[in-house]
């Protein structure tokens, strides 16, 4: 059955693990990046991990350059920027934004954990018992839907 | 001017380090049980060696050259895949040649030496393939084990064509949708729904050896 195929592969392990590679996964090219955080949370890989990890092996190849009388390269510096404590932007205007928008969209990445409503009140004088009643509405709607969201999440995966 | 000022080096990380989780994957499910083990490297290790060495001026063997046109996130993506993939088989090639026979069959140091010769084409041994077949087993039977608790029926058959052959031989998504008798699009859905159960059974088994771990602390400090 399986002789008639097309393109017979042989039993090398290298093709046979190419050749598993294909049966068992779909082309990661055109994969959306949420798709793939979604897939590594799935794994239970922890991404701040990865970049905490690689920020450090790229300090050590910076530091490693500097005791050699080189200065970190664009790209080097660049990617230690990115890798860096998300909570600290960079001088940049431009790169600031950029780093401030995927801290954000990280906060709402799925698989990332449980979903906690965090509010703040900002007004004159004490909260009435209509304000509370009124954010604690917003909140427990707000809790809903994360619930929701990640309830989907949990039965897509 | 700034060769890699677009790149998204998160992204970058992201996608190959799920690059990499797949070739453990696949390997782990093809030949046998952990092979980067072995290396003393993750699957973790990979993307972000590939990466620092095409940021390392002095590495000339992984570089951005301008006949690919400006890096992009997505351009340096598809050529660090290809360093990735030649550097994780690279590991597979040498890690098989240190398990090759010695041709020196003789143990004794007073006995004559003599030497192994193979036939230049010998037909795999039965012990061979049974070997084979069982480093395929523990994640094929956790799968299995797995669909008593889920079933599947159409990935299980899914599975069952590609992998319960005599010869290893899978099918392109093509031909297993034309075995299946189903349109090739619910392939790629049974591929998709695969990974997402490869990598639930991952991550049950990282949490294993994560509190395995915790459990016996003083045998990784004695490492």
């Amino acid at each position: 059955m399986k002789g008639r195929m097309n393109k017979k592969r042989d039993n090398e392990d290298l093709d046979r693990i190419e050749a598993t590679y294909d049966a068992l996964f779909n082309d990661s090219d055109e994969m959306p990046i949420e798709d793939v955080r979604r897939a590594l949370a799935a794994a239970g890989i922890d991404r701040s991990v990865l970049r905490e990890r690689l920020h450090e092996r790229a300090n050590a190849m910076a530091r490693a350059g500097r005791a050699k009388g080189q200065s970190a390269s664009p790209a080097l510096a660049r990617l230690l920027e990115q890798t860096g404590d998300a909570r600290t932007l960079p001088a940049d205007p431009k790169r600031a934004l950029d780093k401030a928008k995927r801290y954000l969209a990280d906060l709402f990445t799925p698989g990332t954990g449980g979903a906690q409503v965090v509010g703040s009140f900002r007004g004159e004088g004490e909260l009435s018992d209509r304000d509370k009643k009124t954010i604690d509405e917003i909140d427990a709607e707000l809790q809903a839907r994360a619930e929701a969201a990640e309830k989907d999440d949990t039965a897509k995966t | 001017m700034e060769q890699f000022k677009d790149v998204d080096w998160i992204e970058v990380l992201e996608r190959l380090t799920l690059e990499s989780l797949r070739l453990f994957n696949a390997s782990h499910f093809a030949t046998e049980e952990r092979v980067l083990a072995s290396f003393g490297d993750g699957f973790e290790d990979l993307p972000q060696e590939v990466i620092l060495g095409l940021l390392d001026e002095d590495n000339p063997k992984v570089t951005w050259s301008s006949a690919r046109g400006p890096a992009t996130t997505a351009g340096v993506v598809a050529y660090l895949r290809k360093v990735l993939r030649n550097d994780f088989y690279d590991r597979v090639r040498r890690k098989r040649l240190k398990k090759q026979r010695s041709i020196v069959t003789s143990t004794a140091d007073d006995e004559e030496v003599s030497y192994l010769v193979e036939s230049p084409d010998p037909t795999p041994a039965v012990d061979d393939l049974l070997i084979r077949h069982e480093h395929v087993a523990p994640l094929r039977k956790r799968l299995d084990e797995d669909f008593k608790a889920r079933p599947d029926e159409d990935l299980q058959l899914y599975l069952m064509l590609q992998f319960d052959g005599h010869e290893y031989v899978p099918y392109t998504p093509r031909d297993a949708a034309k075995e299946l008798g189903v349109d090739v699009k619910q392939i790629y859905l049974l591929k998709e729904k695969l990974e997402r159960c490869m990598n639930r059974l991952f991550k049950e088994e990282l949490e294993a050896a994560r509190a395995e771990a915790h459990e016996r602390p003083h045998e990784q400090e004695a490492r």
